[in-house]
């Protein structure tokens, strides 16, 4: 019997679609590159944002909020006696999960020599949580497996093509290729998807130039910052990482489970992060957080080539584009979630002789912020990032003890500052203004 | 003029009470000694407790509303789900996590009640109670602040309460009314229901310093629970989140609390510190701490939070018993039965009910009275060290280890819990 759904691709993204699509009682199969399908290799932070939307309470909206790329639709974080649910108010679902969870309850910036801007109101209330994302995706697995998706490990989706009534998907196992046939496929192979380039998609999206750029992390044991606790923290030192990502600075750390925390750098072109890292845990005014400090694991991420916008239409044919397959950027774990459930939905309607991939192609546009046309500018600037670029430590500083206790964003506070700095340091009011 | 319910008492349970029956209808007036109703004098630990600490095992705080909680944090606001009642309120102030609860010996031992582990949430308790307060008066709830409920007294068709406000004393006539009052409740008291509540020993005085500028060394988020017998030997000592950064350091009296800041192993703690804010609570009301009241509905009025009870109902067991106790009164005006529900859900939704909870005060005061020293402490938590678990129950479960290194606090152990047994057999018995 023919399938109904090709998922390819098991991580947030596809696990969701898969379970959601079996549950409303299509015949479905999910292929996963990998042998253990939730087991994470990739750096990536594990966060389940909150507060996307508003700036956060007692964050003047003139300086900006803090940076966001991802999934902008309201999601809430239900703590209980048993159990947290992840609710998607929304598509409408939840998702029930049973692991670690760590509240971010700040956001602190760092100049080099420890001025402080600080991105929330200090404890005052979370606005993210640290999940165990492996845990998440096997408890997720566990319940599509349960619910009858039928999985296959070690295998990599490598083309799709549509045909007049369904869809050719050729996958390559251990044992050799073969072609599978199904009536869709959902692509949740994420970034650089080869279903995606399969299809001729790639071709249609607008390049956003051309991009080297790695990000390395270790999970770290028994680092003591003195800075406050349940903190994103990220430093803004030029000498040694002069491209400063926004949310990540030079270097930035992150909480981890069981009390650990994760140490990461973003560096673009050859600069290696792990230079970055090693060169930060000797900078004579950090060093102190690492003296009892032991690195446990290490992560990376990486991508070199041109960095393509959002794909215009998440469907071609048959398929249909879920999470960061159709994205510039991470559209963040509960992006993935939630195009993979509204992407099973649209697929389940089509199927039933209705129109669906209409609406969710309406809610792709919608729900993520890449789409807005602000996400490009943001980019830009990110990008360049005149502040990390243009200046030394001790300008760094001299900019970050302007606003020092404040709530904001540094770029903002400084852009919305200008004649301040003119004032006092013509100069770099000089090398700030010429960019 | 005739209410169909009178509140008695202002708290998270009357405003909850007042709230829910004007919502659905009912002409209600809640009478409430304060003149800024959600003001809060007394010390308040001002946590929702998400985990359902519903046995011994979970030690001290187990002594209150056992049916789940959950809080939802979404981008603008929190919310709290009862779902074994079946209601939510909205909350819109700050909120911060409890992630440890730590039980420290007198010199820095430590036992994990809870680690890193999402157990409860600080809120301030006087924003909800303003937005609740806000709330029923919306709905049309009528509030009488500077008015004291005096006495209920049963009629043929309803009930009079006598208040004393600033006018004077008058007295308000309703179909129903609900006692809210708390612990040393006038309206539990005159209506003759303590007469059936026996004593389980005198109130205790809690006194508690709100700080600022504490240097614990501590996980931030954290429960601590220094056990140092030579300052406080049946009383604990604890340090909980307060309002803004602040911290709240509690015990019975302000002569403890003094020493333990003074302590030469804990004075660091305070090097910095600056004391904001004093406050007083007690444990038992006039009468001493009384058993629970089994049947919380005498006549036309019923009993909710803590006017029935021998300890904190906790802020939720307030609101859930106000919310239960509306559904009752409606069902009973509607001349339906809905008192024998509600008494079945009270005997069921608190811990102090359950006779763990007299095993468990009993197994606290039998382990205090064990100690001759704070080396006995030191030497029991450094057996245990970084353990997780409830001090009670790890040492009871593990006494023969200490038999072979201190025999003689082996002794005093295996005799304090030798007693809690005897005396769980009288109490449990009766």
């Amino acid at each position: 019997m023919k399938r109904d759904l090709i998922v390819i691709g098991g991580g947030p993204g596809g696990l969701m679609a898969a379970r959601t699509a079996v549950e409303d009682g299509l015949k479905v199969l999910l292929v996963e590159r990998k042998r253990n399908i939730t087991e994470i290799n990739r750096a990536c932070t594990r966060s389940f944002y909150t507060h996307l939307l508003s700036p956060a309470p007692g964050v003047d909206s003139e300086m900006g909020q803090p940076y966001h790329d991802g999934y902008i639709e309201p999601v809430s974080v239900e703590i209980g006696p048993e159990k947290t649910r992840f609710h998607f108010a929304v598509p409408g679902f939840s998702i029930d999960y049973a692991g670690p969870l760590r509240p971010y309850l700040n956001w602190v910036s760092i100049s080099p020599g420890g001025h402080q801007i600080l991105g929330y109101k200090p404890n005052d209330r979370p606005w993210g949580f640290y999940f165990d994302k492996e845990a998440f995706a096997t408890q997720l697995l566990a319940s599509a497996e349960k619910a009858g998706v039928e999985v296959w490990p070690e295998t990599t989706g490598i083309a799709a093509e549509n045909t007049r009534d369904g869809v050719r998907v050729q996958v390559r196992k251990k044992s050799g290729e073969e072609t599978l046939e199904a009536r869709a496929a959902i692509a949740a192979d994420g970034l650089e998807s080869r279903i995606v380039e399969s299809l001729g998609i790639n071709q249609m999206r607008q390049g956003l130039g051309s991009v080297q750029f790695a990000f390395v992390h270790y999970v770290m044991e028994g680092i003591e910052t003195g800075l406050p606790e349940s903190s994103w923290l990220t430093w803004s030192i030029p000498s040694l990482n002069p491209f400063s990502f926004p949310g990540i600075g030079a270097a930035c750390i992150n909480m981890w489970a069981d009390n650990m925390n994760t140490l990461g750098t973003l560096t673009v072109g050859k600069l290696s992060p792990e230079t970055v890292l090693d060169k930060f845990m000797q900078h004579p005014r950090w060093s102190a957080m690492f003296r009892h400090a032991r690195i446990v694991k290490k992560e990376a991420m990486g991508m070199s080539g041109t960095m393509l916008g959002p794909v215009k239409e998440p469907v071609t044919g048959n398929v249909v584009i879920v999470g960061d397959a159709g994205a510039p950027v991470e559209s963040w774990i509960q992006g993935a979630v939630a195009s993979g459930y509204m992407a099973a939905k649209a697929v389940k309607k089509e199927l039933g002789g209705q129109k669906g991939y209409p609406e969710y192609a309406a809610w792709w546009h919608k729900a993520f912020y890449f789409n807005n046309p602000d996400y490009l500018k943001m980019v830009g600037m990110g990008f360049s990032r005149p502040l990390s670029r243009l200046c030394t430590d001790e300008d760094m500083d001299f900019l970050y003890s302007l606003f020092q206790g404040r709530l904001g964003i540094p770029e903002m506070m400084v852009a919305r500052n200008l004649r301040l700095i003119q004032a006092s340091r013509p100069e770099l009011y000089e090398k700030l203004t010429r960019s | 003029m005739m209410y169909d319910l009178i509140v008695v008492g202002g708290g998270p349970g009357g405003l909850m009470a007042a709230k829910k029956a004007a919502e659905d209808g009912l002409k209600v007036v809640l009478i409430e000694r304060k003149k800024n109703i959600p003001e809060i004098h007394r010390y308040c630990g001002q946590i929702c407790y998400l985990r359902k600490l519903s046995s011994s095992k979970a030690g001290l705080h187990g002594d209150g509303y056992v049916e789940p909680v959950s809080v939802e944090i979404t981008d603008r606001s929190y919310r709290f789900n009862f779902p074994a009642v079946g209601f939510s309120l909205d909350y819109n102030g700050p909120i911060k996590p409890y992630l440890n609860w730590i039980e420290i010996s007198p010199s820095g031992y430590r036992i994990w009640r809870r680690r890193d582990t999402i157990w409860g949430f600080f809120y301030d308790k006087e924003a909800f109670l303003a937005g609740l307060l806000d709330s029923a008066q919306k709905a049309g709830a009528e509030i009488l602040p500077e008015t004291i409920g005096m006495a209920a007294e049963n009629t043929p068709t309803g009930v009079k309460v006598l208040t004393r406000g600033r006018k004077g004393e008058q007295t308000l006539e309703a179909r129903k009314a609900i006692a809210a009052d708390g612990v040393s409740s006038n309206i539990v008291d005159s209506l003759g229901m303590n007469e059936k509540r026996r004593s389980l020993g005198p109130s205790a005085k809690l006194v508690c310093y709100e700080l600022e500028g504490v240097e614990t060394g501590l996980p931030p988020f954290s429960w601590v629970a220094p056990c140092i017998p030579s300052i406080n030997r049946l009383m604990v000592i604890f340090m909980g989140l307060a309002a803004g950064d602040k911290m709240a350091l509690g015990s019975g009296s302000e002569e403890v609390l003094q020493k333990f800041m003074k302590h030469p192993k804990f004075a660091h703690w305070f090097r910095n510190a600056r004391l904001v804010k004093k406050v007083a609570a007690a444990g038992g009301g006039k009468y001493g701490i009384l058993t629970p009241i089994r049947e919380p509905v005498e006549g036309n009025v019923v009993i909710v939070g803590d006017a029935g009870a021998p300890t904190e109902t906790w802020i939720q067991g307030a609101l859930a018993s106000a919310f239960m106790a509306v559904n009752a009164i409606e069902k009973e005006l509607d001349g339906k039965k809905g008192y024998p529900e509600y008494i079945q859900w009270w005997q069921k939704a608190f811990y102090f009910h359950k006779p763990d909870y007299f095993r468990m005060v009993i197994g606290m005061f039998a382990l205090a009275n064990a100690w001759a020293s704070d080396e006995d402490v030191d030497y029991v938590y450094k057996l245990f060290q970084d353990r997780d678990g409830t001090p009670q129950n790890i040492i009871e479960q593990n006494l023969e280890l200490i038999k072979a290194g201190r025999p003689e606090l082996y002794e005093r152990l295996k005799k304090g819990y030798e007693e809690a047994e005897k005396m769980m057999a009288r109490v449990g018995g009766s």
